[in-house]
């Protein structure tokens, strides 16, 4: 998770949902939630993700081939697009 | 009474399970045992193609638990802690439910301390049950296009066969070994497994006497298409003291008979008798097992 004002990061591990034979894309949405994302950039998203970031009013934002620092300066311009959830 | 219950399955796909389910069905109905099939590989039931079949459906449901209007504890998240699938989720403030990991346990309605989880029948799948020919019974599970609870649809096809008054049930299982096959295969009295001497015929039969192992279930390989491989079947199945009770050649005639939606029995020169030796086969087995088969 990137702080837009500090540019600060932090990783948030993902291993208790990737451990799962199912649900790792809602674990982890529910994970980006808990600790307050308030828009998310992915490079794709599966369809119970995108329900779950729906559900969580997260928007959500697309991002191929950038490097994290290239997206992130990308979505503060308003250059990304965002993806409708439906 | 309890009827004997005979599974057909396989590893690989396309070895050859409904031509034996079918046609072994045929012929035992044909002998005068009370034989129902059910076909339980519900993502591609094909056993009704052989058939004039005109069943008796009835839907398949499962309780798939919903939040109530009303407003959860400030902070309670014991529904989604109980959940063993992880298909209850905290997002935008209260818990969401996703009925596609929802293994309908039932457990979140029991544990959340405020009544906020009810539940609601939610459509899966169904059932077909008919007379076809013979006095043969004829069930049939299918899942619902988009749905992913084939075992719940496996565990109520498995369930209606064993309500059609049958002496012995045939359940054509689907190929694999994942949750469908187990759902097929528990708790049956013999595990028939149909085979081919190809490399993926045997490496996906060592998987398959694997699971029977686990499932503590007696069987017997049906070694099929002898002549399209050169793969020593016949030597695993000796190694794991696993008997062949029946071998089928790679032959022409069985392909266009079976494109044709015919049975062997009818169909082939030869089937009547195949079929007639199989299940003399499998008698003996069963009657080893202590499974007796009325005559």
């Amino acid at each position: 998770m990137i702080d837009l004002e500090t540019m600060a990061s932090v990783v948030i591990s993902n291993d208790e949902n990737r451990a799962g034979a199912e649900g790792a894309g809602i674990g982890a949405v529910e994970l980006l939630a808990h600790h307050g994302a308030q828009a998310a950039i992915v490079t794709k998203v599966g369809p119970k993700a995108a329900d779950a970031f729906r559900r969580a009013a997260i928007p959500v934002y697309m991002a191929a081939g950038l490097t994290v620092r290239e997206a992130v300066t990308a979505f503060s311009r308003g250059e990304l697009t965002r993806l409708d959830l439906g | 009474m309890k009827p004997i219950t005979i599974a057909i399955a396989s590893g690989k796909g396309g070895t050859g399970k409904t031509l034996v389910a079918t046609n072994l069905a045929v012929f035992v109905a044909r002998t005068g045992v009370r034989m129902t099939l059910a076909d339980c590989d519900v993502e591609a039931p094909n056993d009704h193609l052989f058939f004039d079949v005109h069943p008796d459906v009835s839907v398949v449901e499962v309780p798939i638990p919903e939040v109530l209007a009303g407003t959860c504890p400030e902070g309670c998240t014991v529904c989604r802690d109980t959940c063993r699938f992880g298909a209850i989720r905290m997002l935008g403030g209260g818990p969401v439910v996703f009925p596609d990991l929802c293994h309908s346990c039932g457990a979140c309605v029991d544990v959340c301390p405020a009544g906020m989880l009810g539940e609601r029948q939610v459509r899966v799948g169904q059932t077909g049950a008919g007379v076809v020919q013979d006095g043969l019974g004829l069930v049939m599970g299918q899942l619902d296009v988009g749905q992913m609870k084939a075992p719940t649809v496996i565990g109520a096809t498995r369930e209606r066969a064993g309500t059609e008054g049958a002496d012995v049930v045939i359940l054509d299982a689907p190929p694999g070994v994942a949750c469908s096959a187990v759902a097929t295969l528990h708790g049956v009295d013999f595990l028939v497994l149909v085979t081919e001497p190809t490399s993926f015929g045997l490496h996906d039969l060592v998987l398959m006497v694997e699971l029977g192992r686990e499932l503590k279930l007696p069987m017997a390989v049906v070694l099929n298409r002898v002549g399209t491989g050169v793969v020593d079947v016949a030597g695993y199945c000796q190694s794991e003291g696993i008997p062949i009770i029946a071998r089928f050649p790679f032959d022409r005639e069985v392909a266009a008979c079976y494109a044709d939606g015919g049975l062997l029995v009818d169909g082939h020169r030869l089937g009547h008798q195949w079929f007639s030796d199989l299940w003399e086969s499998l008698r003996e087995q069963l009657a080893s097992i202590g499974s007796g088969v009325p005559a």
